[in-house]
């Protein structure tokens, strides 16, 4: 009886989408026809960003994780780069990609690359140092003792631990972003904008002209797409990635407790996609094992050995005389705007960092408000599922006014650092723990201040830190907005920035809103965050259980 | 004269679960009871629910079929004449030794300061004296089961649910903490009555139980109900005992 309810509920969902689907093609017929193809530049713009992201991570990880010079230098670095606002990269973007190259379209386009980029590398490098430096001891001395060479050891040991912790955070990096993607499609030059055919800029230009039935659909199209990635990539994925995770407390079967959410587990299933994948990945694994052969006979041979030494140390190099060249150049380009005098205007950046700071702090509250009580359902439903939730509240502030709809998006850029963090936090609680006050007979308020508050605490510490870093991005967005022609604005320093970006091209103003936005950032870093954690590290940390 | 009701009954319970369309059995029809006064084992190989089948007694985890009556009536929910004792100790690590000890009070609704008061007398009988503002942290493996027993009996259970108690510590600790465990059972000023274990130590199950159920692999059945009659306190290399101990090995292996 419950799996016939269960079916029909499935037909009558899959039923809804056909409509929804059919409404949205007639709608496609008329005026959204580039949606298609918009849709597809922008993914294939994300895919790219993504895996430069990738690489980016895997290296920039890896050196900060093996060498003590590179940890103390990288990660303060890319600390800062993350809490800088995608719009903070515009400058340096345009400038370096348009010295680099010539053509209109492509330089563009590598510069939105590059913007999307910024929004996704940093938490992804972070999960990799992460994983490496907390790869069980045992297993370090194991390797060691063993002897075993370099490339085995990166093969068997470092990868495997880096990839349940890479997928989460590429999880993460695509849902930032999807919700940055409007400011990477809009780039402007001076004055001037340009609009790349994608479903961000879609989305900006459509919403800006007032069109909301266009905006709703692209909307749905991109919810739609999100969706379509989570059921097929992230979702097998993750549970692959299980399979890597060096397990130190024993854990109880988690059955979801959701109607919906078990229905569509089982139809996951039921199209066999985990299993399809793995054995895609086995034949692969299978197919390939001449060719790995060859390669690890070829990689044994002198010459080879020879060419790739002088290769790597041609392009450590070559990056030496990069970054001398990238500090020259910025130095001199900073020369250069201090030399223009100081715009009247600058006096108020310290008060609108602080009207921004109180938003913020506002939308931090509410954020905290509604997750906790709520956690332990949310904790129960996959992460990327909660995004097209919120891309719908996002919307939201098309109707709102634009006090609240500012707010609304400083808040949802927060939100899901906050709620993905606590998620893992209260996902790796022992059941035991739980189950010992459960067993009590104690209330629901009584359980989450006594036991799911607590462990999740350190989560909640690292979630808001990089919630705030988010949502000073967000702040950049949601201050400043165009709507049916109309410039919709509150007081802030998102305006500031918006304004000496896009509308006078001033790029002194630009450093100066940029320079005390991102000391705002680390003194709250350093002063409140780091402080709240390093206090809690030692009461709140779940690993002296054992 | 009325035969006295059993304080624990477990009724054809079994339980089971679905993963990927598969209907994994976990235990499958369960029947014992626990009179009052009685120290049962339950003893099985790993993974064959036993200590599924303890939650569910608790009232934590629930039955896909069967009851568990207790004083001869239907339990839903959590027994709050029970309390569990675990493998992993399972103390809150941001409290105190006092504290934690006082969860259990606190979370029925007695007031910190009353449930100092109660905890104090436990604190005594476990032997924490001078432990009560450390950090779990701190305690070695022995003494943090310690606060686990003190948590669980400040609740005044009539029946107390134990999974691998001793599983995780050393001999000669393991060895102390059960006389001290026997002794507390036999406390006649508490209210403990009776004592369920989990266990897969078959000579730990002997040498402490009255009855001892052997479970089978999964999925969990009743293959035996062993009684053990030797007058306490009993003599490790009893041999009475040790013929219990064989008969029971070979029932499992």
């Amino acid at each position: 009886m419950k799996t016939l309810v269960k079916w029909v509920g499935l037909i009558i969902f899959f039923g809804l989408i056909a409509i929804l689907v059919k409404e949205l093609v007639s709608l496609l017929s008329i005026e959204g026809k580039t949606l298609p193809r918009d849709t597809l530049f922008s993914f294939f713009r994300m895919s790219i960003a993504y895996f430069f992201s990738l690489a980016f991570a895997i290296v920039c990880g890896f050196t900060a994780a093996s060498r003590k010079w590179a940890e103390k230098l990288l990660l303060p670095t890319i600390d800062i780069l993350q809490s800088v606002p995608v719009v903070g990269f515009f400058p340096v973007a345009l400038l370096f990609f348009i010295s680099l190259f010539q053509g209109e379209r492509i330089r563009i386009e590598l510069a939105s690359i590059f913007l999307i980029f910024t929004s996704q590398a940093w938490n992804m490098a972070f999960g990799i140092y992460e994983s490496l430096i907390t790869i069980p001891k045992d297993i370090q001395r194991a390797a060691a003792a063993y002897n075993i060479n370099k490339w085995l050891k990166f093969k068997r040991i470092l990868f495997p631990a880096c990839i349940p912790k890479l997928i989460y955070n590429s999880m993460v990096s695509w849902a930032t972003g999807w919700y940055f993607l409007m400011a990477c499609e809009i780039i402007a030059i001076g004055a001037k904008r340009y609009y790349l055919p994608g479903i961000g800029s879609f989305l900006f230009y459509s919403s800006d002209k007032g069109r909301y039935d266009l905006t709703l659909l692209a909307f749905s199209i991109l919810v739609f797409i999100i969706v379509l990635m989570d059921i097929f990539l992230w979702h097998p994925l993750s549970v692959w990635a299980n399979k890597f995770t060096y397990q130190m407390i024993p854990q109880g079967e988690t059955t979801p407790k959701s109607f919906w959410l078990s229905s569509l587990k089982d139809l996951l299933f039921s199209l066999k996609v985990n299993i399809l994948w793995i054995k895609t990945l086995k034949l692969l694994e299978k197919k390939s094992k001449p060719f790995r052969k060859a390669f690890s006979n070829l990689k044994e041979s002198k010459i080879v050995i020879t060419v790739s030494n002088v290769a790597l140390y041609g392009l450590y190099i070559s990056l030496i005389f990069l970054g001398i060249y990238l500090v020259w150049w910025s130095l001199e380009s900073l020369i250069k705007l201090l030399s223009h005098p100081i715009p009247r205007e600058a006096k108020l950046i310290p008060f609108s960092i602080l009207v921004s700071f109180l938003r913020l702090l506002i939308a931090y509250l509410i954020c905290l408000a509604w997750t906790v009580p709520l956690i332990q359902i949310l904790a129960a439903i996959p992460a990327t599922a909660l995004f097209p939730f919120i891309v719908v509240l996002v919307n939201r502030y098309l109707i709102g006014g634009m006090n609240l709809a500012s707010f609304l998006i400083v808040f949802t850029g927060m939100q899901w650092y906050v709620l993905f963090n606590l998620i893992v936090g209260v996902r790796t609680i022992p059941e035991e723990l739980k189950e010992s006050v459960l067993a009590f007979g104690a209330s629901k308020w009584f359980y989450i201040r006594k036991v799911i508050l607590p462990a999740s605490f350190l989560s909640l510490i690292t979630g808001s830190l990089s919630g705030w870093g988010g949502a000073w991005n967000a702040l950049v967005v949601s201050e400043y907005v165009v709507f049916n022609d109309k410039v919709h604005s509150v007081f802030g320093i998102g305006p500031f920035l918006d304004i000496a970006t896009y509308e006078k091209g001033n790029s002194l103003m630009i450093f100066l809103c940029l320079a005390s936005l991102i000391l705002t950032i680390i003194l709250l870093n350093k002063l409140v965050w780091q402080k709240l954690y390093n206090l809690g590290a030692n009461r709140f940390s779940l690993e002296v259980l054992a | 004269m009325k035969r006295k009701k059993p304080l624990l009954e477990v009724k054809h319970v079994g339980k089971w679960y679905m993963e990927e369309f598969k209907k994994i059995i976990v235990i499958k029809d369960i029947t014992f009871e626990v009179k009052e006064g009685e120290f049962v084992c339950l003893v099985g190989p790993t993974d064959c629910g036993k200590s599924t089948l303890l939650r569910i007694i608790a009232g934590i985890d629930a039955s896909t079929s069967g009851k568990i009556l207790y004083r001869g009536e239907e339990v839903k929910g959590i027994n709050l004449k029970t309390a569990l004792i675990f493998q992993t100790f399972a103390l809150l690590p941001w409290l105190t030794v006092l504290q934690n000890i006082c969860v259990g009070l606190e979370a029925r609704g007695v007031p910190y300061e009353e449930a100092i008061t109660k905890a104090e007398k436990y604190i005594d009988k476990v032997g924490l004296e001078g432990f009560e503002e450390a950090y779990p942290r701190e305690l070695s493996r022995g003494t943090k089961q310690r606060v686990g027993l003190a948590r669980a009996l400040v609740v005044e259970p009539e029946l107390l649910l134990m999974d691998e108690p001793f599983a995780a510590l050393d001999v000669l600790t393991a060895e102390n903490l059960r006389e001290e465990i026997i002794d507390l059972w036999q406390d006649k000023s508490l209210p403990l009555k009776s004592i369920v274990m989990v266990t897969h130590s078959i000579e730990e199950a002997v040498y402490m139980a009255d009855k001892i159920v052997v479970i089978s692999e999964r999925p969990g059945k009743v293959i035996a109900e062993v009684p053990v009659k030797v007058k306490r306190p009993r003599e490790k290399r009893d041999k009475e005992l040790l013929k219990i101990t064989d008969e029971i090995y070979s029932m499992i292996l």
